[in-house]
């Protein structure tokens, strides 16, 4: 199988993460936010085996008030080097503190199909439209 | 807008950077001075040979390595290798000698890279150092004579060894030789040693993600179920809380009256937005006091008086 090329750390800055559509969000109270996340149909999600086994079709993760603040930053317009920016703005830290940080968390994001990372947005290419991610539904 | 953020910004103009820009960074005995925004990806704490090597966002800027030496290297010699290494690699290199201060050396420019090499000798402390500054985006001058001028070796009999990287800055009694610099995101922590004491120097940053505010809660989770006084204190001029505990050592210990005490300060610093911890252990015989270790946490414009700038004493 062809692999993917491995995405260098500086191409990664320039990258832009997407919140993914499929998410719903709902903040929590304490800041945070709920995200729940489709899970793909199986065989075995569906009838008559789900009738006698409770399967849930989504997977819920919470986020805290720092992992918020990242998805949040995700509107695919903001690079990751800009995200990395208002992490370490916000948070006094050095940009490579807050890039070792933001970076891992996107990653962990990405994993679980939170996230969509793509390469920076040419001109021309179709900006999301205002308000689809990240409000609670 | 951040140091770094600023120095960015200015780096946008080239020449333009002012020393405002450039930060200090300490590592035994020796000070540089290097663009706020450049930050080490690589450190030594092997005092006879080592290396500290500096990153801006995107790749290696300067490598700063040293090791020490029996008798005078020959610095003509070391440079011309690095140049026949340098032309083997980049066959369409052009070179150029360079003399700045006690430093010499050469900048090689070809079509894909432009590279600094200098090196100097130091006599009293027998150390050979090497500095590699690259120029991904053109050679600045100005920059490079900064970096070189204002490099300084501290004179090895210093009766106190500086430490400022990591936004840490840390000055110790010579005998308290450096173990470990552990460089975590918003945790770091300098180990120091003298014989058999040891001291932990911390900073912990992005305190309104996991400090409550009672220090003393905190000194007493790092201590464990050691038996430990508290009291309210000063330091810096920030309120802090100094703690004294004893180890309960092992039988023998304990008869020879050599059980081990352990000292903590803690504080938190609104300015550098960040907590600093200071642990000694120690014997009871020679006592630690953790103040006795000046760590300095706000720049001293800030700094009430008994502050940073007078070395950071407790009161």
């Amino acid at each position: 199988m062809k692999q993917a090329p491995a995405i260098s750390a500086v191409d990664l800055l320039d990258a832009v993460p997407l919140r993914s559509q499929t998410v719903r969000a709902e903040k929590r109270p304490d800041g945070g936010w709920l995200l729940r996340v489709p899970l793909r149909r199986r065989w075995y999600t569906r009838p008559p085996l789900a009738w006698l086994m409770p399967i849930s079709r989504e997977r819920a993760i919470s986020l805290d008030r720092l992992g918020s603040e990242v998805w949040q930053a995700c509107d695919g317009r903001r690079t990751v080097e800009e995200i990395v920016d208002l992490f370490a703005a916000a948070h006094d830290l050095t940009f490579h503190e807050a890039r070792l940080s933001v970076t891992e968390f996107l990653r962990l994001l990405t994993l679980r199909g939170l996230v969509v990372v793509a390469g920076r947005p040419k001109a021309g290419l179709p900006q999301p439209r205002s308000g689809e991610a990240g409000a609670a539904r | 807008m951040t140091g770094a953020g600023a120095a960015r910004a200015m780096g946008a103009t080239g020449e333009s950077r002012t020393m405002e820009d450039l930060q200090a960074i300490e590592w035994f005995g020796m000070r540089l001075w290097v663009p706020a925004e450049w930050e080490i990806a690589s450190h030594s704490v092997r005092s006879e040979r080592g290396r500290l090597v500096f990153v801006d966002r995107r790749q290696e800027r300067l490598q700063l390595s040293w090791a020490a030496v029996r008798r005078p290297p020959d610095l003509a010699q070391a440079m011309a290798d690095y140049r026949r290494r340098d032309s083997e690699r980049q066959p369409d290199s052009t070179f150029r000698d360079i003399v700045v201060g006690r430093w010499a050396g050469f900048r090689s420019a070809s079509v894909r890279r432009t590279l600094t090499r200098a090196g100097l000798y130091d006599g009293p402390r027998r150390l050979w150092v090497e500095m590699a500054i690259a120029w991904p985006d053109g050679h600045r001058a100005e920059l490079e004579r900064a970096i070189l001028e204002r490099f300084e070796l501290r004179q090895p009999d210093a009766p106190t060894s500086r430490w400022r990287a990591f936004r840490m800055d840390v000055e110790v009694p010579r005998e308290w030789t450096i173990q470990e610099v552990d460089a975590k995101p918003a945790d770091v922590s300098l180990r120091f040693a003298s014989g058999r004491d040891r001291a932990i120097v911390r900073r912990t940053g992005m305190l309104e993600a996991w400090f409550d505010g009672n220090l003393e809660s905190l000194i007493r989770q790092s201590l464990g179920a050691v038996a430990t006084t508290c009291r309210q204190a000063t330091h810096n001029g920030h309120p802090a809380v100094r703690s004294e505990s004893r180890e309960r050592g092992r039988a023998l210990v304990e008869l020879f009256g050599r059980p081990r005490t352990r000292s903590n300060l803690a504080w938190v610093c609104p300015t550098a937005h960040a907590l600093y911890h200071v642990a000694c252990r120690f014997t009871a015989r020679r006592p630690v006091d953790p103040a006795s270790l000046t760590v300095r946490c706000c720049p001293p414009a800030t700094a009430r008086r008994g502050e940073p700038g007078d070395g950071g004493k407790t009161p």
